[in-house]
């Protein structure tokens, strides 16, 4: 399933879930045009996990709620609270790594 | 200038090696665009029992997992090859005992889901809603023609990095040592001035600038060289348009708001405009090739 556009309306009812991953990205970002695929790939084989794509150049607003201060940012929720969060460009094998960490991580990543 | 290009290599009948030439897209190309469409609109079907590829939503204890934890394990992706073979198999309410890393966890299968593709159909096509594009067949074709401008604009791209490079290889150049290393102090004040914005840690005087760049100092030299004379030669236009085109395709392939480049100028001018004249010499040369032929 394609990863989904967020908008303030959304974004909250989106990451309330068991789990979710925000991409923050922008129209003039080498890197988050560079990453797209790779998140859109995952996003369709991994089923239940809210995959949710952020616009910051349309909606500023939820990446200064969520103190994003780079981009790409991938933010990594638990029943809508951020268990982790990781900047730049990546490849498949970290984004995979990175969904690991938010499903079976440390004990005090469970929430 | 004493030092200039005394000859330039014999680009103009350059053809490009085989494996930069790809960019004719295939009926394969075209299915898995629309296989690919299809994932994306794929619909979560509920399964009794899970087999590769389906996701397991299950509650989990032991280990570092807290009670009432519930995490999802999706069987054949490699995630996590414990918890996916324990779940290969299980069925809706069945509970299974996994090891995970030295610990015992407790699943229970809670729900199991598949991602089932949409059909390939008109009504795909009509969801993706592309102006004019309504059939399977429309989206071939327009699809077909956008990806292989695409690739045409890549292989020019990736063809006047080839021409630069075979340039600057096979051509001759007279280097005059004492401009050579004018340059080269020159260079290192605008760096050493740069890194005076930086924590003073970080800064770098003019001798350490210098050093810095010396080692690869007389390719960029000459590199520069090569472009003014490629400007001087293939431009038809005002110099002050070339550069302003350059700064529109820099601008573009680098995806860079308009306004950090205008800071960019600002800080190093002479900086910019070698860059701006690069982009500007390599658009040229990227719209000069046809099917793998540079026509120049």
């Amino acid at each position: 399933m394609a990863a989904i556009d967020a908008s303030n309306k959304t974004f909250d009812a989106l990451i309330n879930t068991d789990f979710a991953v925000a991409d923050f990205h922008a129209y003039h970002c080498g890197g988050c045009v560079a990453l797209a695929p790779f998140y859109n790939a995952q996003s369709n084989d991994l089923p239940l996990i809210n995959y949710i794509k952020v616009n910051t150049d349309d909606y500023p607003e939820i990446a200064e709620r969520h103190q994003v201060t780079g981009l790409p940012t991938l933010i990594y929720f638990r029943n809508g609270r951020e268990v982790f969060r990781e900047g730049g460009y990546m490849e498949r094998d970290r984004l995979d790594q990175n969904i690991a960490r938010l499903l079976y991580g440390k004990e005090e990543e469970h929430g | 200038m004493k030092s200039h290009v005394v000859k330039l290599f014999d680009y103009q009948a350059l053809e490009l090696p085989e494996e930069l030439r790809h960019w004719r897209v295939s009926n394969g190309d075209v299915q898995a665009q629309l296989e690919l469409i299809a994932r994306n609109h794929a619909i979560v079907i509920e399964r009794e029992a899970a087999e590769q590829f389906d996701c397991v939503r299950c509650q989990i204890s032991g280990g570092t997992f807290g009670p009432g934890s519930v995490t999802l394990v999706y069987p054949g992706r490699g995630l996590c090859p414990a918890l996916e073979e324990t779940c290969t198999g299980i069925r809706v309410g069945e509970q299974r005992t996994a090891t995970l890393d030295g610990a015992t966890v407790e699943l229970n299968a809670l729900r199991i889901v598949c991602m089932e593709p949409a059909p390939i159909d008109d009504l795909l096509i009509r969801a993706e809603g592309i102006d004019g594009v309504q059939t399977v067949d429309e989206y071939r074709v327009w699809w077909k023609a956008q990806e292989e401008d695409k690739r045409r604009y890549e292989q020019g791209a990736r063809g006047a990095f080839y021409v630069m490079e075979q340039l600057e290889k096979g051509s001759e150049f007279q280097v005059d040592p004492e401009e050579l290393e004018e340059a080269l102090r020159a260079e290192a004040k605008r760096t050493a001035a740069l890194y005076e914005q930086l924590p003073e840690e970080m800064r770098m005087t003019v001798e350490e600038a210098a050093e810095e760049l010396r080692p690869d100092w007389e390719a960029r030299f000459t590199a520069k060289l090569l472009r003014d004379e490629l400007v001087e030669r293939l431009r038809t236009k005002p110099m002050e348009q070339v550069l302003e085109d350059g700064k529109t395709i820099y601008i573009e392939r680098n995806l860079i708001p308009p306004e950090t480049v205008e800071q960019m100028v600002q800080i190093n001018p002479d900086g910019a405009r070698e860059t701006f004249l690069e982009f500007a010499v390599l658009e040229y040369l990227r719209t000069r090739f046809t099917d793998g032929k540079l026509e120049v």
